[in-house]
């Protein structure tokens, strides 16, 4: 499978910021929205591989990463499964932060299933 | 009447110790009756010597090199040690920062998350070099500072999706505000995360 590569430091932000727009610049919902989004979108329906660098920036909050890969399931409604096949996740410097995003879009994943139930 | 320990053995005890033992040997020395057969020879075995001053001089060589060895594997432990355990102290010393910075009640969201990664690679960086150091008996803490580390970053830099409410932390313009019942929360787990660092500590040094 092909590779489109992406770094969070090189190609949006050296300092990400917080959740949502209204909370401060450089946010997760932000980048979620202009780049990561339609390039996962585009990499799921031409089979290839996101390649996500996480290294280079001054840190991660919580809510950064998880607005922009839970959000992929969570407000556009991507496909779990095919989210995992898609999406390579490259962090050096923070190992435990793959673990953490794997959670969210597990996380991501079991609400929808209970929201698309209720 | 209770024996107290640090008084004995009394001078008195000890002066009828010695006169046990004494008699006790001469009786020995009577029974095998070998003693009054000694003799000093005065002639000298030169092979059988030359052996045994080859064999004297190996053996205290060996000795030596030995001791020599083992101190210098333990100075080497000790000088590890001392070097992971500064790096300890670093660490610890960025979570008092951090400490300083939450109590002051509104913090730059980017300062949190440049200080917690900060930890976090400290903390990653400790691990592998206490693996390379072969410094065992440390795994059970390190788990429990990869937890306590996790809900610490959890608790300053979660906040609400959509319309939830109830979080310890909300952001506007880039600065993280406390609320008074999250400041207690934060500051528990600051406490619980700077104690693992010194159980840590602890572990190493004793290692």
């Amino acid at each position: 499978m092909d590779t489109i590569n992406i770094s969070i430091a090189r190609d949006y932000s050296p300092c990400p910021g917080p959740r949502y727009e209204k909370e401060g610049n450089w946010s997760g919902e932000v980048f979620r929205k202009t780049i990561f989004y339609p390039m996962v979108k585009d990499a799921i329906n031409s089979d290839k591989i996101v390649k996500i660098n996480l290294d280079g920036t001054a840190g991660y909050g919580t809510s950064f990463l998880e607005e922009i890969f839970g959000g992929l399931i969570r407000v556009h409604e991507l496909d779990y499964k095919k989210v995992l096949k898609h999406l390579e996740i490259i962090s050096e410097e923070e190992d435990y932060l793959k673990d953490d995003i794997y959670h969210y879009l597990q996380d991501a994943y079991e609400q929808k299933k209970l929201a698309d139930k209720g | 009447m209770r024996m107290n320990k640090r008084n004995w053995p009394t001078k008195a005890s000890q002066i009828v110790i010695l006169i046990l033992i004494l008699g006790v040997g001469v009786t020995l020395g009577i029974l095998i009756k070998g003693w009054s057969y000694f003799v000093v020879k005065r002639e000298i075995d030169l092979p059988a010597s030359i052996l045994t001053l080859v064999s004297m001089t190996v053996t205290i060589f060996a000795a030596f090199w030995v001791a020599k060895v083992l101190e210098s594997e333990k100075e080497e432990k000790r000088t590890e040690k001392n070097l992971i355990i500064g790096k300890v102290q670093d660490l610890s010393q960025k979570i008092d920062q951090l400490g300083e910075k939450v109590n002051t009640g509104s913090i730059l969201f980017i300062e949190v998350t440049a200080l917690l990664k900060r930890i976090g690679m400290s903390v990653k960086m400790i691990k592998e070099v206490v693996a390379i150091a072969q410094l065992h008996n440390c795994q059970i803490i390190e788990g429990e500072i990869s937890r306590s580390f996790q809900t610490l970053k959890g608790y300053l830099t979660t906040t609400p999706i959509g319309s939830q409410t109830q979080h310890i932390i909300t952001v506007a313009n880039d600065v993280i505000t406390i609320n008074s019942a999250g400041m207690v929360q934060i500051e528990s787990q600051l406490e619980i995360l700077s104690n693992n660092i010194l159980k840590y500590q602890l572990e190493i040094n004793r290692a």
